[in-house]
């Protein structure tokens, strides 16, 4: 599937512009890329559970959505496409609705890690065909940047504040990508805002899954990151080449790398790029970069090893 | 690692979060369980910044169901553990405190109402009313002070960890998204220094000895294996709600002995309630003013005596009806002459608004909708 971006910037956006989230905002680029992959003369709904996007995209009367939209609230998004899902199958099994349809969640990872994530996971075992996308900038934005079980070890927010007692966040993040594959389900998939190939691609393929699908896409928020806005891209580049976000999918139980990175660098040059981290380059918080980089480094070697990647 | 509170009798200018923050250091709480929700999200803020330097603790949890469910749990091991939310967080928090109250475990939850149903608005309404009294699958069971300023979300809050902790009932700050956003001044003060005594948390768990041999077992019981034993269960409890009631009820009353008119109101719209009879009487109309502290228990007896002197009522509430129906449910079968309501769901009251309403009531109209 060779696409070009000059095609892709001429195709109708679903997501508009207009909206209120911050210049910046990795949140956007995500869902664009995904909503360019679904196929021409195909419907979609979409939902989002409450959140920065929910929040920015729809202030009433306006809407930036050229989709069939539903804010759900903040617990049940998955929930809420699951019934959608199941009613469009029967009414289309009755003839009372024709063409093709997508469903697809945008969630923020507070929504989907920790509130949502039994919703998720009933959608996911289910089966119904839905593509959820968390768009994870790993803490809860829209209240005022607390931490989320996608917070990473060490990292300021307002709830894991730093100080005498405390490096920031002490505990490290939750695997969802591969806690989602553990469903069995047909399409997984980890991506981030700056490889738009990579992510449009697999958002054909979740798009394309006979059954539930999911992709985390890493949607850096200057805001809450403390990195000048226009940062957004480079940052999330640097996530991949320090191997705390690698890109894979899950295919039919399949766990294939998506980029190879070739020169690994230590996280440390991603994390100092960013104020959350600021404090760890203290004296007094020594440790726990390497900490994290320990994390970091396991992760990626049984990554590596599920993709089959070690000789 | 500080020990004693900063200050003592100072006053301070700062948010109404910031004030519950700090009342509840002042009151001996030990670790607040929290998950973010606006408007409360600065008491966790506030919590995490002060908590270390006394000694005190913070978790934050995957959702609200978690955050009672962990409250509860910190209070079993003997902690003062407390929790804040709204709206749909309220909500989900009914379970955990249902639970509590039929296990007679002590818990304080600062409830910063915002507007419904389900998530709607962010910042301001009195819609939680219900819930904070009645929500659950219970008989209701709680204490619910409504505050009206600064000053009564750091006094309440204080008497909130007391009263939980004395009688064994969760106990609801029932504050709303203006009065933890505004600053406001008010007298920050160690209760110790006033000579107030704070009541001891007990662990139900981890306690030293054998249960039963050693030491007497507990058995709080939120299960029952027959419907006559959850009844036998519950008559007593009501009892022990009843005479706790009596001792724990509060409200305020201005200038009802020969007014024309009563204002019923609850929380922050009373402010507005005092402001109006105050120009009111500028005017040369006499009009009183009547406010639940306590939602729940409701004042019952003492709405009855105002209302045996003034018989003309005018509720107001940023609610359709909530505390209206508390109101009709403590006068049933008492006369009175006329029942205006203003019912503003979700938004606020003011006092020029109410002066005018009770202008056009004494002109023969009506503020009913
Ligand atoms: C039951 C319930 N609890 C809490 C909230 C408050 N709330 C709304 S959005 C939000 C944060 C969303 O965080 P995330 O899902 O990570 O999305 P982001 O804003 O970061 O994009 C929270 C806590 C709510 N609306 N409902
Ligand atoms: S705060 Fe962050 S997530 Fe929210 S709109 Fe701004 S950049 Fe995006
Ligand atoms: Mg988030």
């Amino acid at each position: 599937m060779a696409v070009k971006l000059s095609e892709l910037t001429k195709q109708r956006e679903l997501l508009t512009g207009g909206h209120r989230l911050c210049a910046g905002c990795g949140a956007s680029v995500a869902v664009r890329q995904v909503l360019h992959a679904v196929p021409k003369d195909t419907s979609v709904v979409t939902c989002c559970p409450t959140g920065c996007l929910e929040v920015s995209t729809t202030i009433y009367p306006y809407n930036a959505w050229r989709t069939g939209f539903i804010h759900s609230a903040f617990e049940n998004a998955a929930s809420t496409m699951s019934g959608v899902e199941t009613a469009y199958r029967a009414l289309k099994k009755k003839g009372k609705v024709s063409g093709d349809f997508r469903f697809v969640v945008f969630g923020g990872d507070g929504g989907t890690y920790d509130i949502g994530f039994q919703a998720l996971s009933g959608m996911l075992e289910r089966g119904h065909r839905v593509l959820y996308v968390c768009y994870n900038n790993e803490a809860y934005m829209n209240t005022g940047i607390q931490r989320s079980g996608a917070t990473q070890l060490g990292t300021w927010t307002t709830t894991s504040p730093y100080g005498e007692q405390s490096f920031g966040k002490g505990q490290n993040r939750k695997d969802l990508t591969a806690i989602a594959a553990a469903h069995n389900i047909p399409y997984v998939g980890q991506a981030a805002v700056h490889n738009w190939r990579d992510t449009f691609t697999k958002a054909g393929k979740a798009l394309q899954a006979e059954g539930a699908a999911f992709l985390n896409i890493l949607a850096p928020c200057h805001r809450g990151w403390r990195y000048p806005m226009e940062k957004t891209i480079e940052i999330s580049k640097m996530a991949t080449e320090v191997c705390i976000w690698p890109l894979y999918e899950v295919e039919n139980g399949k766990w294939r790398l998506t980029y190879r990175v070739r020169n690994k660098k230590p996280v440390r040059d991603y994390l100092k790029m960013q104020g959350r981290f600021a404090h760890l380059f203290r004296p007094e918080n020594e440790g726990v970069i390497e900490q994290l980089q320990e994390f970091t480094d396991r992760q990626w070697e049984s990554l590596l090893e599920r993709c089959g990647e070690k000789a | 690692m500080q020990r004693t509170l900063p200050f003592s009798e100072n006053r301070v200018f700062v948010t109404g979060n910031e004030a519950v923050a700090w009342a509840a250091l002042a009151a001996g709480a030990d670790i607040m369980f929290g998950y973010p929700i606006t408007p409360q999200n600065e008491i966790m803020h506030y919590w995490t910044r002060l908590a270390p330097a006394y000694g005190k603790k913070f978790l934050q949890t995957e959702d609200e169901l978690s955050a009672g469910f962990t409250t509860i749990g910190g209070v079993l091991a003997g902690r003062k553990a407390f929790s804040a939310t709204a709206g749909p967080g309220t909500v989900l928090f009914q379970e955990p405190v249902t639970m509590a109250e039929m296990m007679r475990i002590p818990m304080v939850v600062i409830i910063q109402q915002r507007g419904g149903p389900s998530t709607a608005t962010v910042i301001y309404s009195q819609q939680e009313v219900n819930l904070a009294a009645f929500g659950g699958n219970g008989e209701g069971w709680r204490v619910v002070y409504s505050t009206a300023n600064h000053q009564e979300l750091y006094d309440y809050t204080i008497k909130a960890f007391n009263v939980a902790w004395t009688y064994r009932f969760p106990v609801f700050v029932l504050g709303d998204g203006y009065q933890a956003k505004m600053r406001e001044s008010l007298v920050m003060y160690d209760p110790a220094s006033r000579g107030m005594e704070l009541a001891p948390a007990e662990a139900v768990v981890g306690k030293p000895g054998r249960p039963g041999s050693s030491r007497p077992a507990v058995h709080l019981r939120n299960a029952f294996s027959v419907e006559e034993e959850l009844y036998e269960s519950i008559m007593p409890g009501e009892e022990e709600f009843r005479s706790m009631a009596r001792r724990v009820v509060e409200h305020d009353e201005e200038g009802t002995r020969g007014a024309e008119l009563v204002i019923i109101s609850h929380g922050v719209v009373s402010r507005a309630a005092v402001a109006a009879i105050k120009r009111l009487k500028e005017k040369g109309i006499k009009a009183g003013y009547f406010r639940p502290v306590t939602i729940r228990p409701f004042p019952e007896e003492a709405l009855q005596r105002a209302v045996a002197l003034c018989p003309r009522l005018l509720v107001v509430e940023s609610a359709l009806g909530q505390l209206a129906r508390l109101v009709k449910e403590a006068l049933f079968n008492r006369p009175v002459e006329s029942f205006d309501t203003i019912f503003r769901p979700g938004v606020g009251i003011t006092a020029e608004e109410l002066v005018e309403a009770v202008i056009k009531i004494r002109q023969g109209g009506t503020t009913c909708v």
